[in-house]
């Protein structure tokens, strides 16, 4: 028998063998040019995304600021009186101080140029100055509202979630978290000295987290009924796909570390997150054999 | 589209079926014969020459599992061409690399003229030794010595460092070796 024998015989083994072996379908050099590159269009995609988003936000507030700095400088124009030549000592102020009255008639003149018309070193100065001070008071009262408008949004949508059932509830036990969710869920135990708790939803969700001894996050497993959602659109860094057991697990993290695991299975949805140090790539997987 | 309406266009000899099956496994096949020829040029003359076997087979044929079909078609004409490449001293990848891991199968003793393999025969008792092994094992061997992925790509697929791979890759070439002597051929 001779090597090329072996290798044609195996050419013809079982079809559903054959298609049960079948490889993603990137070959070694796409993988090198196309598949590195699908990554990193990935990530720069989700980088995209945020920048786009970042962009919008800047843009907005800009606007709300410019808008409120604007309506200030209105207010303050219309109720202020200018300097009168009384509290001016010499004759230069005393000019800016005939001119400030001009800058009062003509409310929508934008300050600086009321100020420009007097003269430098008078009221010029005190007038600019007041109007940058003016301007940070609204500048920060302004993107305090919309922290607030933000923050507000997010209680919002929490209680939305909260008060619509779909957010986990606490749980006392695995087995009570799975009779709330209406599946199981098989996990590997906790590691030594971590505190596990559970949370579940009648909407098909269980929450796993380890706590460890300082109280910090080491993992969280979900299991949800349906295909994952991205709920958030996590910008990582590293990405990369690994075929385990029947399943396609996506890996996501920074610096050699995977911060995130993610599959789907039997019409069911997991995730496991690591704490904020990551995991290293074994231990992850090892974790995903384990769960089901 | 299912894969029982790519064959009904086929039987019904519409040239759409070439269309749908590239659409469905172009990428698939293109992957088959890349890993045995790292050439896109190549790959993709496969490609081309499977649909065309396709299409000269069906009818008669009606496969169950038409992606396993198409990349036997695939596999084969690869194998054919890297063949003639090799002799005329070109090509490379992975395909030498699993003919000398296979070799080692091998004893060397049988005598290539008398050895006259009777390759059903061979296949029939590949079928029982990969039958025999758990899920995983039977992926990896497959993804190594049918697709020719390279190790190190195997590895990573399946979340193992490339020496454990490669370990046991090197245990089940042995359980190989054990069950073809059992059956009888001569190695």
């Amino acid at each position: 028998m001779k090597k090329e024998d072996l290798l044609r015989a195996m050419g013809d083994v079982r079809d559903d063998f054959i298609e049960e072996a079948a490889p993603p379908e990137v070959s070694s050099a796409q993988a090198k040019e196309g598949g590195e590159d699908k990554e990193r269009r990935s990530s720069a995609g989700k980088a995209y995304r945020w920048r786009r988003i970042s962009a919008a936000a800047a843009a907005l507030l800009v606007l709300v600021v410019g808008t409120g700095v604007f309506y200030r400088m209105q207010t303050n124009m219309k109720s202020e009186a200018p300097q009168t030549a009384e509290d001016i000592p010499d004759a230069a102020a005393h000019e800016a101080a005939e001119a400030a009255p001009e800058a009062a008639a003509a409310p929508e003149e934008d300050v600086e140029e009321a100020a420009a018309a007097a003269p430098p070193g008078t009221v010029r100065e005190e007038v600019l100055e007041e109007a940058a001070a003016e301007e940070d008071a609204d500048e920060v009262s302004d993107a305090m509202s919309i922290e607030e408008f933000a923050a507000g949004e997010e209680n919002a949508l929490s209680e939305e979630r909260a008060t619509s059932g779909s957010a986990p509830v606490p749980c006392g036990t695995l087995e009570e978290a799975e009779k709330t969710a209406g599946f199981a869920l098989a996990l590997p135990d906790a590691e030594a000295g971590a505190a596990r708790s559970y949370a579940a939803s009648p909407q098909g969700v269980i929450e796993v987290t380890d706590l460890g001894a300082g109280g910090e996050e080491l993992l969280v497993i979900r299991k949800a009924n349906g295909a994952a959602a991205s709920d958030t659109e996590e910008a990582y860094e590293e990405s990369s796909t690994v075929f385990l057991d029947g399943r396609s697990v996506t890996l996501l993290g920074a610096g050699g570390k995977v911060m995130l695991a993610r599959w789907e299975k039997d019409e069911g949805s997991y995730t496991v997150r690591a704490g904020q140090e990551g995991m290293s790539r074994e231990k992850m997987l090892d974790l995903v054999r384990n769960i089901n | 589209m299912q894969d029982e309406k790519i064959i009904d266009l086929y039987w019904a000899r519409s040239q759409q079926a070439i269309t749908e099956t590239g659409a469905k496994y172009g990428r698939y096949c293109r992957t088959v014969a890349w890993n045995i020829l790292y050439s896109d040029l190549d790959a993709e003359e496969c490609v081309n020459d499977t649909w065309l076997h396709a299409w000269n087979a069906m009818p008669p044929e009606r496969p169950r599992i038409l992606k396993a079909f198409l990349g036997k078609i695939t596999r084969n004409l690869a194998l054919n061409r890297y063949e003639k490449e090799h002799a005329a001293k070109r090509g490379g990848g992975e395909t030498e690399l699993c003919l000398d891991e296979l070799d080692g199968i091998l004893s060397g003793s049988g005598d290539d003229a008398a050895a006259a393999v009777d390759r059903m025969a061979l296949t029939a008792a590949l079928d029982r030794f990969l039958g025999d092994l758990k899920k995983e094992e039977r992926q990896i061997f497959l993804q190594r010595y049918w697709y020719m992925c390279p190790v190190r790509e195997i590895a990573e697929r399946f979340g193992y460092s490339e020496s454990k791979t490669k370990m046991l890759l090197l245990r089940l070439r042995g359980k190989l070796r054990v069950q073809l002597e059992k059956e009888g051929f001569v190695l």
